[in-house]
């Protein structure tokens, strides 16, 4: 099995996940509720994802701004609600996912309007240069942008667009959901920044079921779902305080608790490392797919983010990826939930075949994948290095 | 003598907990007492009394907030 589609899941994780898993289904209570041992092991077991996940994103003095999701989706639903739950206006890069998009079609009803910033992929400047014309000052509510595109692994230049921000009073959104586990993302840095989204079960290594709201600078809380969060009980309203206000009903302490793993395995390995390791993987990805001449391949300086879109030119991106399938290469075809990115790079109407990788992943994994390209798209000779 | 730090969840607790433990303060992490105060489904840290101070001072200068603290004596809550 070669899986190359960990930009939607990663399916390796490292052993001591697995371990947790088990151990927590076996050991955890309800977290925050009981007083018995096993809810409070429950509880020291999310804590310690708490630190950790402060850790990874230099906040380590602020764990309880460590709110934990279930995804993403549901950290950028809450971010996004909780600024534009009265109205108001968004900007957001056109390498957005529908995670991003379908909230904001939904805010439309309560009077949200929002405007798409074009981002040419692989063209920071230009990028920018988008994001700062879309802004006006006097109505812009809240930037908010896809760090690494799920498509193409675009990197927009976040501290830049975060200094543009700052120097408007704008709120930032960082949807972190390829970055998290692999750039280091310093929070000291970031100056208007007020939530980073994440899911747990990509580059952390979590399960899924795992997701992260980071909440940076925020100055008003507001709350998208209520109910038990096991504090200030005999109160009808919910808590105003983090990470509480965002944490309604049990959490998913077993998976919070495979998770904690998978970060402290990041962590071991160290940040700068794991990067490297992207970089080197993506880079030599990108020299032997370009090398076969019937596919397009999407790509641009500094594209080192182990995330690679591609196309065969005479063959259907799906009828490709099954193809690669039946050999037992898992990639990821059509529009990785993500139009906007497509229409953006001008790949609505085909799709893309993606893969995407981890530090799981080998040279070799890359040189199987390209020799099956070849063999499927009908050219047989290949050279392996 | 036990005196306990009441938190207004346990993730504060925790906080708490962490900081005194690094500070040479043993605290234990226990649901807080009905009869303190009023809003249920609290957590506190047990610590022995002649600790208090000084962790209130560790927990101010971290800016862990607590609600209050309490000692028991005779068979009643006190709040200190």
């Amino acid at each position: 099995m070669i899986y190359l589609d960990n930009a939607a899941t990663t399916l390796i994780k490292p052993k001591n996940v697995y371990t947790a898993s088990c151990n927590a289904l076996r050991k955890c209570g309800n977290p925050g509720r009981g007083g018995h041992a096993p809810s409070v092991y429950a509880s020291d077991k999310i804590y310690e994802c708490r630190v950790e996940t402060a850790k990874l994103f230099h906040m380590e003095d602020k764990p309880e701004n460590v709110v934990f999701t279930l995804n993403a989706t549901h950290a950028l639903n809450i971010a996004i609600k909780s600024i534009l739950h009265n109205g108001g206006h968004a900007v957001i890069s056109s390498m957005e996912h529908n995670s991003v998009l379908r909230p904001l079609n939904k805010l439309k009803e309560n009077g949200v309007t929002y405007s798409v910033a074009h981002c040419p992929i692989f063209d920071n400047e230009a990028a920018v240069n988008a994001i700062c014309d879309c802004i006006d000052s006097r109505k812009t509510d809240c930037v908010i942008i896809d760090h690494i595109s799920n498509v193409f692994g675009y990197e927009l230049p976040i501290y830049r667009i975060d200094e543009l921000c700052h120097a408007r009073g704008i709120p930032l959104i960082i949807d972190a959901s390829q970055s998290a586990g692999i750039n280091d993302i310093n929070t000291k840095l970031l100056k208007s920044t007020v939530y980073i989204c994440f899911p747990g079960h990509k580059s952390l290594f979590g399960p899924q079921g795992t997701g992260c709201l980071l909440s940076c600078k925020v100055n008003h809380l507001y709350s998208i779902m209520e109910g038990g969060t096991g504090s200030n009980s005999i109160y009808e309203d919910q808590p105003d305080f983090l990470p509480d206000i965002y944490e309604s009903g049990t959490q998913n302490s077993h998976g919070i608790a495979a998770l904690c793993e998978g970060i402290k395995y990041i962590r071991s390995r160290s940040l700068k490392d794991v990067s490297a390791f992207h970089k080197e993987l993506t880079v030599y990805a990108l020299e032997r797919l370009f090398a076969i001449p019937a596919i397009k391949v999407y790509s641009g300086p500094f594209h080192t983010h182990g995330v690679i879109s591609f196309r065969g030119l005479n063959k259907d991106c799906e009828e490709l990826a099954e193809g690669l399938n039946r050999q037992g290469i898992f990639v990821r075809a059509g529009l990785q939930c993500a139009p906007l990115a497509h229409k953006t790079a001008g790949t609505l109407e085909t799709g893309t075949v993606r893969v995407s990788f981890s530090v799981f992943n080998t040279f070799r994994d890359i040189d199987i994948l390209c020799y099956n390209i070849n063999r499927l798209i009908g050219k047989k000779t290949f050279v392996f290095y | 003598m036990s005196c306990l730090i009441i938190f207004k969840s346990i993730t504060y607790a925790q906080n708490a907990n962490r900081l005194l433990g690094r500070n040479g303060i043993n605290s234990y992490l226990i649901r807080k007492p009905s009869a303190i105060i009023a809003n249920s489904c609290g957590y506190a840290l047990k610590i022995n009394c002649p600790d208090i101070e000084r962790a209130k001072v560790l927990m101010g200068k971290s800016g862990i907030n607590y609600i209050s603290c309490w000692r028991y004596k005779g068979n009643n809550w006190y709040e200190i």
